[in-house]
């Protein structure tokens, strides 16, 4: 059977049953015109065919076994630690502002990364942002963030 | 005529014509690297466009769209690896090309091919897309829904291999573009009590999610890998004008492939390369060369994948319906510089849109300069670190869907966006048809419903209307052949499995 199938089609069937229940609340439809609910309930309901059809498919006689893992830990863990990284990144903007939370957002990655040259990871980390800050604040005129820790 | 040379002379000035050539050159960079494609280049690139005038800011973003879909060709040739998903096709004769020494000749190739198959579009761009706005003009909320299904049925048709999962993802498109305020009602849908959702998800931020951050994700997974580059000294060797005669019949089929490949919502320049590549096999007196070095794969490739850009702006222009994931960000690119995408683009701002026509063409000229004079120094590129590309991408990524609207909620989005995406092909969901759905989707639900109202809830209304009912046909065709080609691909699978 196929993992990814189970996975996939679990999610979908759960997808569903979500967008189902947020739709009952919506307003229904009314001398035959559809209403708010009428896309996403048919989308939800595609949905829990498309899961269904893909558990079912995965149980079959011949489906190929998945010879690997989706994904190695080591990489998972790597990928993790990148998106988890951003998540910090944004929510530190507000209080260290854009260009320090930059700084320091370039220079983890890189340390993450295995760079070892300790003077490469400060100069690139230094180098992009102000490129950066000078591309989107100067020449842009996008407001960055100055940080209310710094403001 | 009059508007052509108005577009043209409106390029002509030299800060349009240095951001079509820094577009141009960025594009190239891009592409060059394996792992970032077109539609990343185009969708980051997109907030530098911001505070510039439309024909300025599609100047540079039509370079990066031209210059990125043949930079692919770059790594392609070099290192055995598409740059894009574009230079699929390159790869099969350009990097045994390049074992054989012939790199510089490959490469010269490659940029003539691509500049010539870009103009060859946007010469079908020019004289198509007036006619199809004008059939398009009798369009009404019927038929809007018939050819959001159609174009649907296509890009979930030819996405990925499981046509399951293809409709899935198409739908889920449609799923995520009723979040936000209902048009017709004016009801809030799945806001959670967010304001920031009530104008549903920025189109920027779910493209820069969803190809930017995701192929940053890909490209963690194996950042320790090695790559390993045939390293040669790159000597440009121009063809002279009669081999390009000689390959001249070959060039315009190709193109014109390219151009109607283009031109079919959610088809894109790697299926245009594909198909290009194999009927220029078929057709040769010497077919056993493909494959092993014979330089018309890669003329046939190159054409082909740089036509697709004019032939995806003939749907986008004409009809408000992106040809490729690209043209899907342009669209969004045209809607945050105030530009209505339907038929009536045509006939309200006749100007903006030939001066893209005419930015495409300059852009694929500029193409040949860059491409032969700045060959040996592209190649570099691709000795450049992914550890230290990496970081540039995300905070080109974190800044440029910041600049949207200013507003880290969208920064949110495009990390959320992101990690779908990256998780979506994991499990071999395949992404555009999601991009697609969140364009259509908003088109086929208020067409529907306009048209219900219309028909007071009679559904006949989209089968007696004859372009209406034309272009479901087409949608089941398109979805039934598919399911019949994959079920017998399954077939001959199972059947060797046996074996």
């Amino acid at each position: 059977m196929k993992k990814d199938d189970i996975l996939s089609g679990c999610i979908l069937i759960a997808v569903s049953i979500f967008f189902l229940r947020e739709s009952s609340f919506l307003p229904p439809s009314s001398l035959g015109i559809p209403g708010s609910a009428f896309f996403p309930r048919l989308m939800s309901i595609a949905f829990l065919i498309f899961g269904s059809v893909l558990i079912i498919r995965s149980f079959k006689k011949g489906g190929a076994e998945r010879k690997t893992d989706l994904i190695s830990k080591q990489d998972l863990i790597r990928v993790g630690a990148v998106i988890l990284l951003c998540g910090i990144c944004i929510f530190s903007i507000p209080f260290l502002g854009f260009i320090f939370t930059t700084i320091l957002f370039i220079g983890f990655l890189m340390l993450m990364f295995q760079v070892k040259r300790i003077e490469i990871i400060i100069l690139w980390s230094f180098f992009i942002t102000l490129i950066v800050y000078f591309i989107f604040k100067i020449l842009l005129k996008v407001p960055l963030p100055i940080g209310t820790f710094f403001s | 005529m009059d508007l052509l040379v108005k577009g043209l002379l409106s390029i002509l000035v030299p800060k349009v014509l240095l951001l079509n050539f820094i577009g141009v050159g960025a594009g190239i960079v891009v592409g060059a690297l394996p792992g970032l494609t077109a539609t990343m280049a185009v969708a980051i690139l997109v907030p530098f466009s911001f505070g510039m005038n439309p024909i300025s800011a599609f100047a540079l973003l039509l370079g990066i769209y031209a210059g990125a879909v043949y930079g692919g060709s770059i790594s392609a040739i070099l290192i055995n690896i598409p740059g894009t998903p574009a230079a699929c096709a390159t790869i099969f004769d350009g990097y045994p090309l390049c074992q054989q020494g012939k790199a510089g000749n490959a490469l010269a190739w490659a940029t003539i091919s691509s500049a010539i198959g870009g103009c060859i579009g946007v010469i079908f761009l020019i004289f198509l897309s007036p006619l199809i706005t004008k059939f398009a003009l009798r369009f009404s909320a019927p038929e809007y829904f018939s050819l959001a299904v159609f174009g649907l049925a296509i890009i979930i048709s030819i996405s990925g291999e499981d046509l399951v999962k293809g409709l899935a993802s198409g739908f889920l498109g449609i799923l995520i573009s009723t979040i936000g305020m209902d048009p017709i009602r004016g009801i809030p849908r799945f806001t959670f009590n967010q304001v920031y959702l009530l104008s549903g998800i920025s189109l920027i931020s779910v493209l820069i999610g969803l190809f930017g951050v995701s192929e940053v994700l890909s490209v963690t997974e194996k950042i320790f890998q090695q790559v390993y580059i045939v390293k040669q000294k790159i000597k440009i060797t121009l063809p002279t004008w009669s081999e390009i005669k000689h390959n001249g019949g070959l060039i315009i089929k190709s193109g014109i492939i390219g151009t109607f490949i283009g031109a079919l919502p959610g088809a894109g320049a790697d299926i245009a390369a594909l198909v290009a590549y194999n009927e220029a096999k078929r057709s040769s007196k010497t077919p056993e060369r493909f494959g092993k070095g014979a330089i018309e794969g890669v003329i046939s490739a190159e054409t082909a994948n740089n036509a697709v850009t004019g032939g995806a702006m003939i749907p986008l222009l004409s009809l408000g319906i992106p040809g490729d994931a690209v043209t899907a960000v342009l669209l969004g690119a045209l809607m945050i510089h105030g530009l209505r995408p339907g038929p009536l683009l045509l006939t309200e701002n006749p100007e903006i849109v030939y001066s893209f026509f005419a930015s495409l063409f300059v852009a694929n000229v500029l193409l040949i300069f860059l491409g032969i004079l700045g060959a040996r120094y592209f190649v570099k590129i691709l000795y450049l670190s992914k550890k230290l590309l990496i970081p540039i991408i995300l905070v080109l990524c974190i800044v440029g869907s910041y600049a949207v609207s200013n507003n880290l909620f969208d920064v949110k989005l495009t990390i959320i966006f992101g990690v779908l995406g990256y998780v979506m092909q994991k499990l071999n969901f395949p992404i555009a048809p999601v991009v697609l759905g969140i364009v259509l989707g908003p088109i086929a639900e208020v067409s529907m419903r306009q048209a219900l109202i219309m028909s007071k809830g009679n559904y006949a209304i989209f089968f007696i209307r004859p372009i209406s009912i034309i272009l479901l046909i087409l949608a089941i065709i398109c979805l039934y052949i598919s399911f019949k080609q994959r079920k017998s691909k399954t077939e001959v699978i199972s059947s060797s499995q046996d074996h």
